[in-house]
């Protein structure tokens, strides 16, 4: 008997811990993100005003303001009178995004995010589609929300998106998105100045600063149409 | 002013004085068509940077930004078309044999001299000023109005210059624009004064000129030490009226330095012109 239990004892120790121990994490990170989706799952489309706030030495404008409408799964348009730059990534909330099929999920651990329990996923793309190939979120595991998000782009732009959110319609929606971006001051190529040398003394390699996006007067579930994302074919993805 | 008034007369009469404002026209005519035709192209490849990161809404390529787009081009094209005038004012009179005629007369040779410069100078601020309302008006027909966004190519840098604020900048910056060519009338005055023909001061300005350019923006550190002391440096003070907040004080130390350079050219013109020998 005892030398059954030595050989049980020694089949367990030889049990592969660390991978079953990431293999729960996996599983736990593929739960939240399912139950994110799930969450937003009746949100079909939305229109909001935003105000764009720039705080970003090298690019001096006033506030922006404009109209967005947002549609599942991907579709979003931006609509001012006035010219409005309007941050690519992370500028606007799409829940339907991190479709567990389209990343690689790999759970980061647990985190306190403002006194609250949130876990931290890191999502590679299986396929690139923009700029992004890196994503890092913080989701609140209690109220199943995205805090944060860290954006690694091409180029080694760093983009790091965090929420603030209100109640419309029954859905926690974003009322404030604060992206503190982490740039490279020009091109590659062109950062290394004319001729090889180096550009003037002084010239940032490195641009930072915050772009704080402001969302009020929320409509949801309007019912809007897919030809209204077709009108301008400029705001079209690079 | 009836010396000036003659000059002007004289200026205006000939023929070959609009082939400067024809060969402008053609030129921003042609600009504007053709970038109206590729506006997405040109917004595409002057928006690269920023389009990867941001949707960007509302007219971008309107009257304004067409306007300064054309304007960064002044310092290339405008000094060949003022010293096509300019470096043919004084020494017109010594090819067309009639300098003996004009200096024999009552009128000063200071006078004389001061009319003719005058002239120059009108003619440079006629021609900008033909310039900035061909670029403006065939820009807002074709382009129509909105803000203005300046940027440095390449580089993650924007300026946001709100529709209301442009009429009143634009107005400065051609003002200031018509203040940076005047030098190069100087200089071409100036060499006029000294040659008996007019191909001459028209080659040496356009030397001078493309030389001090060429200078300016060699990526040396030589260069960069004398780069402030050029003055096609500060030909680009008009530049500061697009700027978030209108930089007053580069603008005013670029006008001071530009005005001195027209004094110091002009009185070298005087001391020339007054020592000219007329008898052989």
């Amino acid at each position: 008997m005892k030398r059954f239990f030595a050989i049980v004892l020694l089949l367990l120790l030889m049990l592969p811990w660390p991978a079953v121990i990431q293999a729960q994490g996996q599983a736990e990170a593929l739960r939240v993100l399912a139950a994110l989706e799930k969450k937003y799952a009746g949100l079909k489309d939305y229109v909001v005003d935003v105000k764009v706030h720039f705080a970003i030495e090298t690019f001096r404008a006033p506030d922006l303001l404009a109209r967005l409408y947002y549609k599942v799964p991907d579709k979003m348009r931006i609509e001012s009178n006035r010219v409005v730059f309007f941050p690519r990534d992370g500028g606007y909330f799409n829940p339907a995004q991190f479709k567990q099929e389209e990343y690689t999920v790999l759970p980061l651990g647990y985190v306190t995010y403002n006194k609250r329990r949130a876990v931290q996923l890191r999502l590679i793309p299986k396929k690139i589609k923009g700029a992004t190939q890196d994503m890092v979120l913080t989701i609140d595991i209690g109220k199943l929300l995205l805090r944060e998000m860290i954006l690694s782009q091409a180029g080694g732009k760093v983009i790091k998106a965090e929420i603030t959110y209100g109640t419309f319609s029954s859905f926690e929606l974003p009322t404030v998105i604060r992206l503190l971006l982490d740039l490279p001051a020009a091109e590659p190529g062109i950062a290394e100045g004319f001729s090889g040398l180096p550009p003037d003394a002084g010239e940032p390699q490195r641009i930072t600063g915050e772009i704080a996006i402001s969302y009020s007067n929320y409509q949801v579930n309007t019912g809007l149409g897919d030809e209204l994302f077709k009108k301008d074919k400029s705001q079209g993805k690079p | 002013m009836t010396l000036f008034g003659f000059e002007a007369y004289k200026t205006f009469s000939r023929w070959r004085t609009y082939i400067s404002f024809g060969v402008l026209a053609l030129i921003v005519v042609m600009t504007e068509i053709v970038m109206r035709v590729s506006a997405r192209e040109i917004i595409g490849s002057m928006m690269k940077i920023f389009q990867r990161d941001f949707i960007i809404a509302g007219n971008i390529l309107n009257a304004w930004f067409i306007t300064t787009f054309i304007m960064n081009s002044l310092h290339f094209h405008i000094p060949f078309l003022v010293t096509l005038v300019a470096g043919d004012m004084v020494s017109s009179e010594a090819t067309a044999g009639t300098i003996r005629f004009l200096l024999i007369r009552p009128p000063s040779r200071q006078r004389i001299l001061n009319a003719k410069y005058l002239t120059a100078l009108f003619y440079t601020a006629g021609l900008v000023m033909f310039f900035a309302v061909l670029c403006v008006v065939l820009g807002l027909a074709l382009f129509g109005s909105g803000d203005l966004i300046m940027h440095r190519l390449g580089q993650f840098s924007v300026v946001f210059i709100p529709e209301a604020e442009i009429p009143l900048r634009m107005l400065l910056a051609f003002a200031a624009a018509i203040w940076s060519m005047t030098v190069v009338a100087s200089l071409a005055f100036l060499f006029s004064a000294m040659a008996e023909n007019s191909i001459g001061p028209i080659i040496g300005t356009m030397a001078v000129v493309i030389c001090f350019l060429i200078f300016g923006n060699l990526p040396l550190h030589f260069f960069r030490h004398l780069k402030p002391f050029f003055f096609t440096t500060h030909m680009l003070l008009w530049q500061g009226f697009f700027d978030s907040s209108i930089r007053w004080l580069e603008i005013g130390q670029s006008a001071v330095i530009l005005g001195l350079h027209n004094a110091g050219l002009f009185l070298i013109a005087s001391i020339v012109y007054r020592r000219k020998d007329i008898k052989s």
